[in-house]
């Protein structure tokens, strides 16, 4: 492109003067080019991303953050919330000391005086009630380190398995869609394939906001190779679309029927890959085997103009769809929670694994169907170490006699202390602590009577139990019902190990010490160990690496190996991804192919993939029924009510709700309305609103806005003080037992 | 003389010439953060207020309607694209405001760039060369310093993320 010199001349000028001040910060700018200041690397403390960053100290303070060049996950970029974590470790709402509640209110108390307290009541609650009437409630936010003591504490020693972690509102639809589709957990490929890709599908995924480095991502691959299509598919517009090629705008709850039909047509216009389902593939309509042509005929139904009418989309729209995804020579899918939350959340996950499994997009450069996760570390802490209560650690499950035994023998306990049965699920376990069944409850590091749906049902039995709360800030929505809150050290304060979406640990340094009186989680639930007599099997846990090398053996042999992950590497490499059996492997990029150290190749005998986790090695094609959403709309509740993320704020807002720049960006909770509804309802911008569902009512500022879908509202729910999820339904999934936070019905009048 | 000192050389008189009539006609103090401690947050002086307005609103909303053509550059560029928003470099607008931003918030995503310019011993600062809203790279199309960034891992960069080297940390 040339430019003459008298346009040059003035488009200089006009930077420089945008410059005058600027250009003074340069040399030896203000902080970050600072000689002063120490650099630890670290992981992101928000989304499931997995962001390599730099955090700052100087003084034993936490000064800066900067992205981590050397992260392949990043490349030196940030989101907008990663780049004020330094804020937030040393924000005002940081709780430093412990709290006990005394004549009604939470007052400051020792660390003894606390854990005292904590352990006299749960030994005599398990004493006089038996293990099951206690439960422990993590986070995939924290580190697998943590949550491994935890599951030690309470599924080995206090022998129940009422253990879970907000995980499971989150992604337990995707782990059911792996296990059942392709027979193991976690995504075959990795983000690299997005730089191979040809096509994206984005389904239930707004990636600009809620995935901001992925999308970044994104865009540089459509920069660098225009013709790289993007379909989404979603209920609303988002940020997302800036980038979109084709967006099937569906009507919430009926996206089923249109995978099929989008399925039906890769088959009917010979896009499918037969050698690889001759090969690797086997169909089942979820309750037994059926053949390709059994599955051909399932799918007669499902034409483009049956998805449409029921999706309430342009039929062309469904073929065009299914024939750039057919065309293009890689593929790869992404999603989120507009799939996991629902109540056919699992089967939506298996329809996303159908199209791969149908043309061979899978396990290949460039192609991948990929869940993306919500949290930093739901995959590594919660999915691959086992804090569900029907799971263990390194992929195992409670109800096998041989994973008890194995896992046992590492705890050192004996076996029958491990129960066969698993626990009560997350909203089981809530629904029990209403009912009063379970007396006390441990949280640790979430924020449960904020993020529960259908909050009404819950929060007295919190109130009632004796609730106790390990977080690193007060107040939130769950230490204002706590009995005792602990003031846990927060990121940076700590060393641990995270686990982002495509299977890669990475180690987090400790780069100051906890403020006031806050200490490390596993050294409180150690302390907790010791007080209520079994302390012995955790004494040799004397730092977060002795934690992580016992936990290492838990993985061993299993299929999410870890074995060659050791702190001594972790420290020094930007992460690894599993399975990394011995320490000179590099990690996997495409599981169950030769790439994957577990790939058996005298089973497989020259098939592309083999799935070693099913008995047969073949991945299923499911038949599963369209079904839509739990609760559909009706003359008396008309609007669809969805609720979701900003990119400024994440999940309760407790960190981002204390950075001013964040909260400037989107300062208020609000109500989306699309402008056709706004002006048969006779809504105008900034009207109060009043949004009401069977559960209960909200008021909230309304906004007009062509983002959701004419008929449907949506709410975002971080804050505090309008809580969604009064309003939002607990009816769960009966695969995944994950609620449809999604998917409402809900009306709205005028305040 | 190559590129670089080429362009330096219609650079600094430029920029020495912008600076004096800046200096002679600005109501506006420096802000000197240059002279501050690192880790201290600049207060915000008197004459670099935000305006007061309505801080219910965002950022976004307001100047979509007062500044329509900064918000047009800012959302046709990169950064708009991945909604990086104003108040990452301008600050909150209450306690924290840049009505001229410096260089921080661009270091932190791009870092390698502060090496760089160090090895280079230039005075020459992000904003020599690209403007703050729209980015656009003037001085690429002339071959200038902005050209390769040799250390900068663009986004773009991305591409050459390849799976199997693993890095061996600093």
């Amino acid at each position: 492109m040339s430019v003459t010199r008298r346009e040059f001349l003035k488009l200089t000028a006009a930077s420089a003067a945008a410059s005058a001040i600027g250009s003074e910060l340069m040399v030896g700018s203000a902080v970050m080019g600072s000689p002063a200041i120490d650099w630890h690397k670290s992981v992101c403390r928000f989304c499931g991303t997995g962001c390599g960053v730099m955090l700052g100290t100087r003084n034993g303070k936490a000064v800066a953050v900067k992205g981590d060049r050397k992260s392949t996950v990043n490349c030196g970029l940030l989101c907008v919330k990663g780049f004020y974590l330094h804020k937030i470790v040393h924000a005002k709402n940081r709780l430093l000391q412990p709290l006990v509640r005394k004549n009604g209110t939470l007052q400051p108390a020792s660390w003894d005086e606390a854990m005292s307290l904590v352990a006299e009541k749960f030994s005599a609650i398990i004493k006089e009630h038996g293990p099951d009437a206690v439960a422990f409630y993590g986070s995939g936010q924290g580190t697998t380190e943590e949550t491994y003591i935890a599951n030690k504490l309470f599924k080995g020693h206090l022998s129940t398995n009422n253990f879970e972690g907000n995980p499971r509102l989150c992604m337990a639809s995707a782990v059911g869609g792996y296990l059942t589709s392709f027979g193991a957990d976690e995504p075959v490929g990795t983000y690299d394939d997005i730089e191979h890709a040809e096509l994206f599908l984005l389904i239930g995924s707004n990636t600009a906001e809620a995935h901001p480095v992925l999308f970044d991502r994104l865009v540089a691959r459509k920069k660098n190779h225009p013709s790289t299509k993007i379909i989404t598919i979603d209920p609303r517009k988002t940020p997302t679309n800036k980038i979109v090629d084709l967006h099937l705008q569906v009507i919430p709850g009926y996206d089923l029927a249109v995978m099929h039909a989008i399925a039906r047509i890769l088959i009917k216009e010979g896009y499918t890959d037969e050698k690889f389902i001759s090969e690797s593939v086997t169909f089942s309509d979820g309750k037994k085997k059926i053949s390709y042509e059994d599955y051909k005929r399932f799918l007669e139904k499902f034409t483009p103009e049956y998805a449409a009418e029921k999706a309430g989309i342009d039929p062309q729209d469904i073929v065009k769809a299914a024939r750039m995804f057919g065309e293009a020579k890689t593929a790869m899918s992404m999603w989120t929670m507009g799939v996991n939350q629902r109540t056919r959340g699992v089967w939506l996950n298996n329809l996303m694994h159908n199209i791969h499994l149908l043309t061979g997009k899978l396990g290949k450069p460039g192609c991948d169907s990929f869940s993306l996760t919500g949290q930093p570390n739901a995959c590594g802490g919660v999915r691959e170490g086992g804090g569900l209560c029907h799971l263990l650690p390194g992929h195992r499950k409670v109800a096998v006699k041989q994973h008890r035994e194995e896992i046992a023998a590492i705890w050192n306990v004996p076996a029958s202390n491990i129960k066969p049965k698993p626990g009560k699920h997350t909203m089981a376990m809530f629904s029990a602590i209403a009912a009063g069944d379970i007396k006390a409850a441990y949280i640790m590091c979430t924020n449960p009577a904020h993020s529960l749906p259908n909050l009404n049902k819950y929060l007295q039995g919190l109130k009632d139990c004796f609730l106790v709360v390990a977080d690193s800030f007060h107040p939130t929505e769950t230490t204002r019902l706590a009995d005792v809150v602990l003031p846990a050290a927060f990121w940076g304060e700590k060393e641990g190990v995270y686990g982002c979406t495509e299977r890669r640990s990475q180690h987090m340094a400790q780069a100051i010490q906890p403020q006031g009186q806050a200490r490390w989680d596993g050294e409180i639930l150690m302390d907790l160990a010791r007080r209520l007599g079994h302390g012995k099997n955790f004494e040799h846990f004397k730092t977060p690496e002795d934690v992580w090398s016992e936990y290492i053996t838990t993985t061993k042999g299993r299929d999410m190996d870890l074995t060659g992950a050791p702190y001594s590497r972790l420290r020094k490499v930007r992460g690894l991804r599993w399975p990394v059996p011995d320490e000179n492997h590099p990690g996997t990029w495409h599981r169950f192919t030769e790439e994957d150290p577990l790939f058996p190749k005298e089973k497989a005998k020259g098939r592309r993939m083999y799935f070693y986790n099913k008995p047969d090695g073949r991945a299923v094609v499911f038949a599963r029924p369209d079904k839509g959403p739990e609760e559909p709309v009706d003359a008396d509740y008309p609007l669809v009510l969805s609720t979701g993320r900003v990119l400024e704020h994440w999940h309760t807002m407790t960190m981002t709700g204390s950075v001013k720049q964040l909260v400037r960006a989107v300062p208020q909770p609000y109500v989306e309305i699309n402008p056709e509804d706004a002006k048969e309802l006779g809504f105008a911008d900034k009207d109060t609103a009043i949004v009401e569902t069977r559960r209960g009512e909200l008021k909230l500022m309304v906004r007009v806005i062509d983002r959701p879908r004419k008929g449907t509202i949506f709410i975002p729910w971080h804050w505090p003080e309008k809580l969604a999820n009064l309003l939002t339904t607990d009816a769960i999934d009966p695969g995944s037992k994950e609620p449809e936070y999604k998917i409402c019905a809900a009306r709205i009048r005028k305040a | 003389m190559n590129r670089k000192n080429l362009f330096a050389l219609i650079m600094f008189p430029l920029l020495f010439l912008l600076l004096i009539a800046y200096a002679c006609s600005s109501t506006t103090t420096t802000r000197k953060v240059a002279n501050q401690s690192p880790v201290t947050p600049a207060a915000v002086s008197e004459d670099e207020k935000h305006l007061d307005v309505d801080f219910t609103i965002s950022c976004l909303e307001c100047h979509t309607e007062e500044t329509p053509e900064v918000v047009a550059d800012w959302g046709a560029g990169t950064h708009g694209k991945v909604n990086v928003g104003c108040f990452v470099c301008h600050g909150d607008g209450e306690d924290e405001y840049y009505a001229s931003p410096g260089t921080d918030a661009c270091l932190s995503c791009h870092d390698s760039l502060a090496t760089e310019v160090a090895e280079a011993q230039t005075d020459e600062t992000c904003f020599t060369c690209h403007d703050g809203h729209k980015l656009k790279f003037h001085a690429e199309q002339h071959g200038g310093f902005g050209a390769s960034h040799p250390g900068w891992l663009r986004p773009d960069s991305h591409i050459k993320s390849t799976h199997s080297p693993q890095y061996t940390g600093d």
